[in-house]
Order: C-alpha cells, then structure tokens, then sequence
C-alpha cells in the first residue's frame, strides 16, 4: 500500500504537531519517535506492506 | 505464597459449579490508580510502558487480589495520535469520556441505510487526525495501528512478567466486548442525553437503529472465540436504569436478550456489568441464561443473592466509597457482612462496585486489608 503525502515527523515536528508539555516531552515523546521508526522502517521504506 | 495454580482451582471451581477452597477476590485498580500509588505522574509516565508496570508491580502489594490486578487500561499514546474525541485528556492527563455525540438527531436514516458509511463518517467526527484528507487519514491510521501493535505485544508480555511474580491467575477472562445495543446508541453516536430524548421524540427510527444494531451485535458475537476455559465477554450496561419499565420493555431488554440468547447457544461465556441499581428489574434478569458472572454497583445483594446467586456468580456490591472513608475496622466488618450474606453456597467472586479509579479512592491501606479478611473469613 502507497502512503502518498507521508512525511516523516522530526523530534521538534512531533513536539509542535501533538504540542507537547515539557513533562510530556519525555517518555510520550520518546514513544512517538519510536512509532515513527518503526513506520517508516516497516511501511515506507521498502514502499510496501508487511 | 499462594500459587498460580491454587488461584486458578478457585476459579475452575466456580465455573464448574462447585464450592471453591475460599472466596476468590478478583479485585482490580485502574492503571491511574496504580501510577499515583506509585508516585508516578499521568503526563510522563502514563506514556512508557515499563514504567507503567514498575506501578502495577508496586500496587500488587495492596491489591493482592488472585487475578492481574489492573482494570482494561487505554492506549494512551494512540488515543493521542488519533485527537480522540471521544477520550480527551486533561492537563493532569487524566482521560475523560466527555458526553460526546458525533451523530445528529436527524441521521437516523443514514445509519439504517448505509451503515459502513455511517461508521466511516462517525468515526471522522470522533477522531481528529482522521478528520482530513484521505491520505493524511490513512498515515494517521498506520501511525495508530503501530502503536497498538507495540501496545499490545508489550502488554502481553509484561502481563505474564506480573501475573508469574505475584502468582496471580493467568486465565484471560476478557475476550471480547458486547452489551445493550439500546447502550451503543447512547455510547457510541449519540451521548446518554441524545439517545432519551431520541427514544421520546424518534421512537421509529430508534427502534430501526437498535434492530440493526442487534444484528451486527450477534454477527460480532461469531468472531469471539466459543468455549474458551475462563474466558468471558465483557458487557457493561449502563442505561436501563435510566429508563421507565415501559420504555426498557420496549427499546431496551429484548435486543439485549437477543444477544444474551445467542451467547448462550453458542457456548460462549459472559460477564456483565450492572451499573447502578438494578432491583426493580430482578425479574428479567432472572431470564439472563445461566453461567452468567454478574458484578453489581448499587443493586441490593440479598436481593441479588436470591433471585440470581443460583444459577450465575456473583460479586459486585462492596462499596468502594467506604475504603476511602472508612476505618479497618469498618472495612473488615463490611468485608464480613457481605460474605455472610453472599459467600454460602458459593457462586460468589470478592469484587468492589466498581473499580478505584484514582488513589484518592480508597485508601490503600483498607483495600489491602479487606482483601486479606476476605482471604481469611471466606474460606469455606
């Protein structure tokens, strides 16, 4: 499946996009840019689905 | 330390209709509870798994109940990829189900004739991030699929790592979700005020709705696994008690029992959730088809002992409000009265009304202590 438009989100992007607290600027954080990871690592990069 | 095999002959033998060694306590806490106990705080570390379970851990020594001590717990981060409607969370990140209606007044007939584009729509209107561009949608939509994903593998995995140290009972007794299909109207589309109003102003076109309704409830049903030891479908039920008796009668009970009747033939097992009081509805409830697990919040417990306590388990009624208010002493006598009044002949789980949701609660000291006197006075 094509995923036209994906941009993978920075650090400051997620941090602007979700507007995170300081406090949420940890662990929250932290979960995104794993999420982010492992999406385009699983979804975009080859340009495929699992 | 009681083991993971003498808690699950507690259970075994309730299902199979026998006196168990003691009262078991399927007493459970909120993740929130757990994490304030724990001194952690809901904007960190409500978002990182481990440390969410160094709390679950830590609260087992208060809530040393014989199942996995946590209530069904959110996807906190996913609810915030998708700008949740439906859950919104505070600024002390506390999740709040706001009562929320994403279906107006006059969509009766577009449920009832296009339900996938209903639901499709619904579920725009409840979901910010899905509220765009089809494409910006489905990246919103893999970026929350992957966080379930990561979820519930951790999830599963730190589970067995809790249930294993604290030798809790590791029959999964959550396998599904189905209830009222009057209570999907007020729960999913309308909100609890929009769906009453609908059922005096409407009544036609809400009856269509709960008839469609009820028939993908029972197509649903066919997706859960049938006969599975301990395994049950969770229904809570919330807005009967709402509702005059002719109104129940009419929008609410016999859909439901549509649902009730095809668990049962099917061999699928259920646990419901009676919220409120429910004792002017005991003669319906008399036909629940038996096997039933049953918790009740403010429903008379002789009552319910006697009309129902036969043929389906029941626990409930303990009131929560008295562990934050009460002394050990007061808790412990309450613990007493209630097994004196349920516990004989077995068919009975320990289990408060409803589940502490914040460390302001209860105290923790009266949980533990209930749960030890229940340990001890409900041996049989």
């Amino acid at each position: 499946m094509d995923y036209p438009g994906y941009k993978r989100y920075s650090r400051e992007d997620l941090i602007a996009k979700y507007d995170l607290t300081e406090d949420e600027q940890t662990y929250l954080l932290d979960e995104l840019l794993a999420i982010e990871e492992e999406v385009y690592e699983k979804y975009i990069k080859e340009g495929g689905d699992r | 330390m009681e083991t993971i095999e003498y808690k699950d002959s507690l259970y075994r033998a309730l299902w199979n209709g026998q006196i168990p060694d003691r009262v078991p306590v399927s007493q459970n806490v909120d993740l929130v509870y757990a994490l304030q106990y724990a001194g952690m705080s809901l904007t960190r570390e409500q978002y990182n798994l481990d440390k969410c379970f160094e709390a679950v851990d830590k609260v087992c020594e208060v809530c040393d109940s014989d199942n996995y001590p946590i209530s069904s717990s959110k996807n906190v981060v996913a609810l915030r990829i998708m700008g949740s409607r439906d859950w919104v969370m505070g600024k002390d990140g506390f999740l709040q189900h706001p009562n929320h209606a994403s279906m107006r007044e006059d969509e009766y007939d577009f449920m009832i004739s296009d339900f996938k584009g209903f639901s499709a729509e619904m579920n725009r209107r409840s979901n910010a991030a899905y509220d765009c561009s089809p494409e910006e949608a489905a990246l919103a939509r893999l970026r929350v699929d992957v966080s379930n994903d990561r979820y519930n593998r951790k999830n599963a995995e730190k589970k067995k790592w809790i249930n294993e140290k604290h030798q809790r009972s590791t029959f999964e007794k959550t396998i599904g979700m189905s209830g009222g299909p009057f209570d999907t109207i007020a729960n999913n589309y309308r909100s609890f005020t929009g769906a009453l109003n609908d059922m005096r102003r409407y009544p036609d076109k809400v009856l269509e709705a709960v008839r469609l309704l009820t028939d993908n409830a029972l197509k649903r049903i066919d997706m859960i696994p049938a006969g599975v030891e301990g395994g049950r479908i969770f229904m809570p039920l919330h807005m009967a008690t709402f509702m005059k008796e002719k109104d129940f009668t009419r929008f609410w009970w016999p859909y439901y029992k549509e649902v009730l009747d095809k668990c049962a033939a099917t061999d699928r097992r259920i646990f419901i959730f009676f919220e409120d009081r429910w004792d002017r509805y005991m003669d319906y409830l008399q036909q629940i088809p038996p096997g039933a697990e049953m918790q009740f919040e403010f429903t008379d417990a002789a009552l319910a002992k006697e009309k129902l306590g036969k043929n389906n388990i029941i626990c409930g009624f303990y009131p929560v409000q008295l562990l934050k208010s009460g002394t050990i002493e007061q808790v412990e006598e309450e613990a007493k009265r209630l097994l004196d009044l349920c516990a004989p002949g077995g068919n009975f789980i320990f289990k408060t009304d409803k589940n502490p949701i914040l460390l302001a609660d209860t105290k923790p000291e009266n949980m533990k202590a209930v749960i030890a006197t229940v340990k001890e006075y409900g041996k049989y």
